[in-house]
């Protein structure tokens, strides 16, 4: 039922779920952006370390990300 | 080598084990006699060391014909070698010799490279320390686990080396606050069984649902690991608390698991939920008594680093109350009687 199988679906849905998200239109709107000027003075509250991890996951996991949805998307074709 | 001075000396030699090489009798006796009589001459011709792969040894054989190989002197026949008859074979082969050695340089290389790969991902000298556990270590962290509270202290003690120089946290071995990854490992695979027990028990058992159970217990534990390294960088916490910990911590939900498992097919549906509850909260009150030294520093100790106090505090509830939920999720096995 809640399976090592589901748990990676999970997770690679949702880092793709943070990779999409958009710099400019999306977050700098709500005020989480990358180079906004609150974060110059502050690098360790929660909320600079939770931006941090977004752009982090945003910049690193793009390739890797392609390639695991293609991998996971070519087992569901074939194995249903 | 007094060994050998006695096969000179009584001539009386114990016959070999009989093992899966040993041959029949007959032979066994044609090969005595030769080795009575091989035993002066080579006593005579080996002064120093006795070597397996020894040059004189190989005049010798050469002068017998092929098809007594099998009856020739197993020198090594009194240190009830039971594969003596065998090894002989080999050792009077100079190619096999050759090959045997250059077999035994490969597996050195291989293995040092492959302990070089795993030494990058995984410290074995860090896994040693946590499997590094004695009886009474884990019957104290059992009665812990299942009455936690009667544990007065939950101090870790520290390590020191020469100089005072804190390096780390005492063994298990000695200290039976630390966490120690015997135990989870123990009761993962005890969990895994009791589940397939049960199963079993009640008529509808297949084999796959081993793995499914094992599949599934291993995905809680990665999913809390994952969350608890989340929440820890989000609040400073540095090197208070291992990756190995949470590992070990995590795993400890299933000695209790296993207690409350057992409980649900056959007692009245309050004494599992009693059992539920009370096993729970005995996890989560660990848990808190646990981690609260790792993650809530006194305020004198720590400076320079923003702790967030408040937050820490609520982190550590949400990880002792979410425990509840993994119990729960962990005791959900298939079964046409729920």
């Amino acid at each position: 039922m809640f399976g090592f199988g589901t748990l990676l679906y999970v997770t690679l849905l949702l880092l793709n779920a943070v990779a999409i998200l958009n710099e400019e239109r999306f977050l700098a709107r709500i005020g989480w952006a990358r180079n906004s000027a609150e974060l110059y003075g502050d690098t360790e509250s929660v909320k600079a370390k939770l931006i941090n991890l977004i752009s982090a996951v945003r910049t690193l996991m793009r390739i890797p990300l392609i390639a695991a949805n293609v991998v996971v998307i070519v087992y569901a074709l074939v194995l249903g | 080598m007094s060994h050998f001075q006695g096969q000179m000396g009584g001539q009386s030699q114990n016959p070999p084990m009989r093992g899966a090489f040993s041959p029949i009798s007959a032979e066994q006796q044609q090969q005595f006699a030769y080795n009575n009589n091989y035993g002066a001459q080579q006593q005579q011709q080996q002064q120093g060391q006795f070597q397996r792969q020894m040059s004189p040894q190989h005049a010798y054989p050469q002068q017998q014909p092929h098809q007594q190989f099998v009856a020739q002197p197993v020198p090594l026949a009194n240190q009830s070698n039971p594969y003596g008859m065998f090894a002989q074979n080999l050792q009077n082969n100079q190619a096999a010799q050759l090959g045997m050695q250059f077999a035994g340089n490969a597996m050195n290389a291989m293995q040092e490279n492959v302990q070089q790969n795993v030494e990058r991902y995984v410290s074995m000298r860090q896994l040693k320390h946590y499997f590094d556990v004695s009886n009474i270590y884990v019957l104290s962290k059992l009665r812990m686990l299942v009455f936690p509270w009667m544990q007065k202290s939950w101090h870790r003690y520290a390590e020191r080396d020469q100089t005072g120089q804190v390096v780390g946290y005492k063994s298990p071995r000695e200290d039976t606050n630390s966490p120690d990854l015997y135990i989870p490992v123990m009761a993962l695979v005890s969990y895994i069984i009791a589940i397939g027990l049960i199963i079993g028990r009640l008529g509808v058992f297949h084999p796959e649902d081993l793995g499914y159970t094992a599949s599934s217990a291993l995905g809680v534990i990665v999913f809390e690991v994952l969350l608890i390294k989340m929440f820890c960088y989000l609040l400073n916490v540095g090197s208070e608390l291992q990756f190995l910990d949470i590992v070990a911590m995590s795993g400890y939900k299933f000695v209790t698991t296993i207690f409350v498992v057992v409980f649900r097919p056959w007692a009245p549906w309050w004494v599992s939920w009693s059992a539920f509850f009370y096993f729970g909260f005995a996890l989560a009150f660990f848990m808190i008594r646990s981690l609260k030294d790792a993650l809530i520093p006194e305020s004198s100790s720590v400076t320079g680093v923003n702790v967030h106090r408040k937050r820490r505090i609520h982190f550590l509830f949400v990880i002792a109350v979410i425990q509840l939920l993994y119990i729960w999720i962990l005791i959900q096995y298939k079964s046409t009687t729920t």
